[in-house]
């Protein structure tokens, strides 16, 4: 009965969910102005002119560049560090892996705005220091240029990389490269002619996935960019939409060209990462990984996680806590120090409203996300109910659906409805935004699963029910929990969505970080975005000592 | 003590509109000030859903005085002016009426909301004392205003630069001595920015037009799509100057410590806060109430406890003036003479497809992402 309810049950919740926002944004595309607006009317215009037409063809080519580029360099990076933390003896690896996840606690947003106070041309504090203390006569780094937005946008994809690597490279059977060593193979020669080979379903679906959040981010390019050296359509999704003339039609025309983008890119990444995920990984049969003992190139790989530890984080940290606690316009090498700010945000209503409305959305968010995601992947997997195809295209759809695209469908969606304007129209936004990631977690952990397990359960005579909760729950709990925690961080750093669903009742912190920017007050900017790092870190911690998940564990 | 805006009023070379303020006005409901039936009918209500596109802190302590006044809670939202505009309009347009009042810094989209039908009609007591080029009667009143000059960094200018600052007017931001040293913000980014761009490309093309800007565009100015992140590079020692400078946010970093100094060449347009209550505000009595209060000498006063930029009502004077503290004892602050305000009342200025926007884009080699 269950093959029959179910998808009666999921499909209409997932139609309304995912779809119907998207396809406001389709529906926009083709109007003059808001669908509201009744001087508004249907025309071809916007689409023709968004697909034909050699501005946005221009933007289209940069855009699709620039997230090649970022997919290439971070994937590199995030199959180097993988490599490193999880095959080979590198001394503290605990500690480099929290380093180089470590990125996804800052929002990409505030994470850009310490970018542009670290490396402006002439006033960037690392080319002060420079000059200062090196003599430079010029700017040694500038991240307003086309390179420099590059850079900054791979530096925060390297953990997306890194996680979807790192997890293939431990779940990994090492009777492999075992089998490769005991033939006379050096390390290299295992690493490039197995190691790599037997990852490299991960590394594309990696590569894709970085693709798809690349094409889709907008915080970035937008805070670096300086007279237009680098065009990027989620961009101008903002700019057509939050700036005058507020032009919909456009924006939304817009959208519809970065969606088929990443529809392309979820192609490739969905094609690649089904290969990687054939594979059944836990099973009754225990084994030990061999791992590269690194001898003389321990201090050079040690120096490679530090150096990216330091520029992703480190670096843009000092950058906020300057500007949070130092005087502007002082040296950087005397700071004069103030609490002014942080005394400001603390004692600030607006703030603690906005402290508890992202409490209750970073914690029900990903609870009822995960849950939708597992019901969905039990549905597909293991009821294998009719309909399980669609079920999971449209379940990962939104993965192509950037947050500022999707934000207005999901306005137009809700705004009649009594839950326009409170904190659950940013619970259902993000649900849909991230359901893609509870599930395919939520999906991965199934699939690895032997079944003999569930088998023996039925064989010593547990029932239906007993077998899904005490052995089936039992053992995708890690990985639902990797899930809360992976969804939680995203519904607390979320900002496109929440700007454009914002109200007087269900302010976050990451919009109201986006408003003291848009106000001039970086130092307040500063604060709330160290108090938002404050709050994702606590979570992850709860996570990590009170649940015993390691999110790099089951991704 | 002469108010900024006071100093308008008796000088006032740009209001070639001001017959146009009194229009429309007969169907206005004229209040009696803040009576006790008001006050009790507000009270009854509760609470205040104010959309607003001022700064967080300065909102939030300044609508805590009228809560505790007058036991009536508020609920902010701060968004840019026109995202918050357009959002009011969407939620307006669909019958979701979850404002109560509005305020943005472009009082002529305020007048476009009200043909639409969705402004109420409202005549405060306080609105005879600000002037009535500041507001349109019944519609919109103007409530703080915030002149824009010239805002550099004195590190980063020689005294020979920064004398030609202070007399070379508008015309200096052509200069080839700032090529490579300068910042500004397309008129797309807000209210403020597109009034300034408008005084030069359209009420001023005469004398200014576009050679002005195509000066000024030769020097090669980083352009920033929003001005915050423009200040913020400034005072950190980017730039030499930037044009737009709103005196509202230099001030504040100039008090925070930051080497920045402003002149006002003339004429100095501004940047004006108003604000309506929603034709079908949920909380119609308790809207009408803070109307009232936020006209009032005391209300305006309460904000310059908190804020920089002036008050309309030439009544309410600027506390740091009167104590000569601040910039007002800076020897080379100067206060503006004459402001730009006409654009408040001039119809194209209201033209919702802003047509400046893509003129300006063309002189700066600007693509903004957009058609036209």
């Amino acid at each position: 009965m269950g093959r029959f309810l179910l998808p009666l049950l999921l499909g209409p919740a997932l139609i309304v969910l995912i779809l119907v926002p998207v396809g406001f944004m389709f529906l926009g595309a083709f109007m003059s102005g808001a669908l509201v607006d009744p001087e508004a009317r249907l025309t071809l215009d916007n689409v023709a002119a968004v697909y034909t037409t050699l501005p946005y063809l221009h933007t289209l080519a940069s855009t699709l560049v620039v997230s090649l580029l970022v997919a290439a360099l971070a994937t590199l990076a995030g199959v180097a560090l993988a490599w490193l933390t999880s095959r080979t003896d590198l001394p503290a690896r605990a500690m480099m892996e929290i380093g180089i996840i470590a990125p996804l606690f800052l929002s990409p947003f505030v994470g850009a705005i310490a970018w542009l106070v670290l490396g402006s041309p002439r006033a960037g504090m690392l080319n002060v220091i420079a000059a200062e203390w090196f003599g430079a006569t010029g700017p040694v780094i500038n991240v307003a240029t086309p390179a420099g937005i590059v850079l900054i946008m791979a530096l925060y994809y390297v953990p997306y990389a890194y996680l979807t690597v790192s997890s293939a490279l431990r779940n990994m059977d090492p009777a492999l490269e075992e089998a490769s060593y005991l033939n006379g193979s050096g390390v290299l020669a295992t690493a490039v002619r197995v190691t790599l080979p037997v990852v490299r379903p991960s590394l594309i679906s990696a590569f894709f996935f970085v693709f798809v959040l690349a094409a889709g981010t907008f915080a970035i390019p937008a805070a670096l960019d300086r007279i237009s050296q680098l065009r990027f359509l989620a961009v101008d999704v903002f700019q057509a939409s939050a700036t005058y003339p507020i032009d919909y039609g456009t924006s939304a025309a817009i959208g519809t060209l970065l969606f088929w983008i990443s529809v392309l890119g979820v192609a490739a990444y969905r094609f690649a990462s089904r290969a990687a995920r054939r594979f059944v990984t836990v099973t009754a049969r225990g084994y030990r990984i061999r791992l590269v003992r690194l001898r003389g190139w321990a201090a050079p790989s040690v120096a490679l996680v530090v150096l990216y530890v330091l520029l992703s984080i480190v670096l843009p940290y000092l950058a906020l806590l300057y500007s949070a606690f130092a005087r502007p316009g002082g040296s950087i090498f005397s700071p004069v120090l103030t609490a002014a700010n942080a005394t400001a945000v603390a004692s600030s209503r607006e703030v603690a409203g906005a402290m508890r409305n992202t409490l209750e959305v970073g914690l029900i968010t990903p609870t009822l996300c995960v849950a939708l995601g597992l019901i969905v992947a039990y549905a597909v997997r293991r009821v294998r109910v009719r309909g399980a195809g669609a079920l999971d295209y449209i379940t990962m759809f939104s993965i192509a659906v950037p947050g500022i695209v999707f934000g207005s469908g999901v306005f137009w969606t809700y705004v009649i409805t009594p839950i326009y304007g409170t904190v659950w129209v940013l619970v259902l936004a993000f649900i849909a935004s991230y359901l893609p990631f509870a599930y395919r977690i939520s999906d991965t952990a199934l699939l690895q699963i032997d079944r003999s397990l569930e088998e023996a359960s039925a064989l010593c005579g547990a029932g239906h029910a007993r077998t899904l909760t005490r052995v089936t729950l039992m053992l995708v709990k890690p990985a639902l929990l990797s899930a809360w925690i992976m969804v939680f961080i995203f519904a607390v750093r979320e900002i496109s969505a929440a700007v454009l669903l914002t109200s007087s009742d269900n302010v976050v912190l990451s919009v109201l970080s986006y408003n003291y920017l848009d106000y001039g007050d970086v130092p307040k900017a500063a604060v709330v975005g160290l108090l938002q790092t404050l709050l994702l870190i606590a979570g992850v911690l709860a996570g990590r000592f009170v649940f015993r998940v390691k999110l790099s564990r089951q991704v | 003590m002469t108010t900024l805006l006071g100093a308008i009023t008796r000088r006032r070379i740009m209001e070639t509109s001001l017959g146009l303020a009194i229009a429309g006005t007969a169907r206005a409901q004229t209040s009696i000030g803040i009576t006790p039936e008001l006050v009790a009918a507000a009270k009854r209500e509760g609470t205040i859903s104010y959309y607003h596109n001022s700064d967080i802190e300065t909102t939030g302590k300044w609508t805590e005085v009228f809560s505790k006044r007058f036991g009536i809670e508020m609920r902010n939202m701060r968004l840019p002016s026109y995202p918050l505009f357009d959002r009011w309009l969407n939620e307006s347009r669909v019958g979701r009426h979850l404002a109560d009042l509005v305020q943005i810094t472009d009082p002529t989209l305020l007048s476009y909301a009200n043909r639409l039908g969705f402004v109420a009609e409202y005549v405060p007591e306080g609105g005879a004392a600000i002037p009535a080029d500041l507001q349109e009667r019944g519609i919109w009143y103007g409530l703080f205003s915030d002149p824009m000059g010239i805002a550099y960094n004195a590190k980063n200018v020689t005294p020979e630069e920064e004398q030609l600052l202070q007399t070379g007017g508008w015309d200096v931001l052509g200069d080839p001595r700032w090529k490579g040293r300068c910042g500004t913000a397309t008129p797309a980014s807000g209210g403020s920015s597109y009034a300034f761009c408008y005084m030069f490309l359209v009420t001023l093309r005469d004398r200014y037009g576009p050679d002005f800007f195509r000066k000024f565009a030769a020097n090669k100015p980083d352009i920033y799509a929003s001005k915050a992140p423009l200040f913020e590079r400034l005072a950190a020692g980017e730039y030499a100057l930037m044009d737009q400078g709103s005196t509202g946010t230099v001030s504040v970093l100039y008090q925070n410590g930051a080497p920045l100094r402003w002149v006002f060449p003339e004429p100095t347009p501004i940047s004006m806060t108003s604000q309506v209550i929603c034709k079908h505000a949920p909380h119609p009595n308790a809207a009408r109430l803070f109307q009232e209060w936020c006209t009032t000498a005391e209300g305006q006063a309460e904000w310059l406890q908190y804020n920089t930029a002036s008050a309309t009502r030439p009544d309410v004077p600027d506390p740091r003036k009167a104590r000569r503290a601040d910039w007002y004892a800076e020897p080379w602050f100067k206060e503006p003479k004459t402001l730009y305000t006409s654009y408040l009342k001039d119809e194209s200025f209201a033209d919702p497809k802003k047509p400046v926007i893509t003129e300006w884009n063309e002189i700066f080699g600007y693509q903004s992402g957009r058609r036209g």
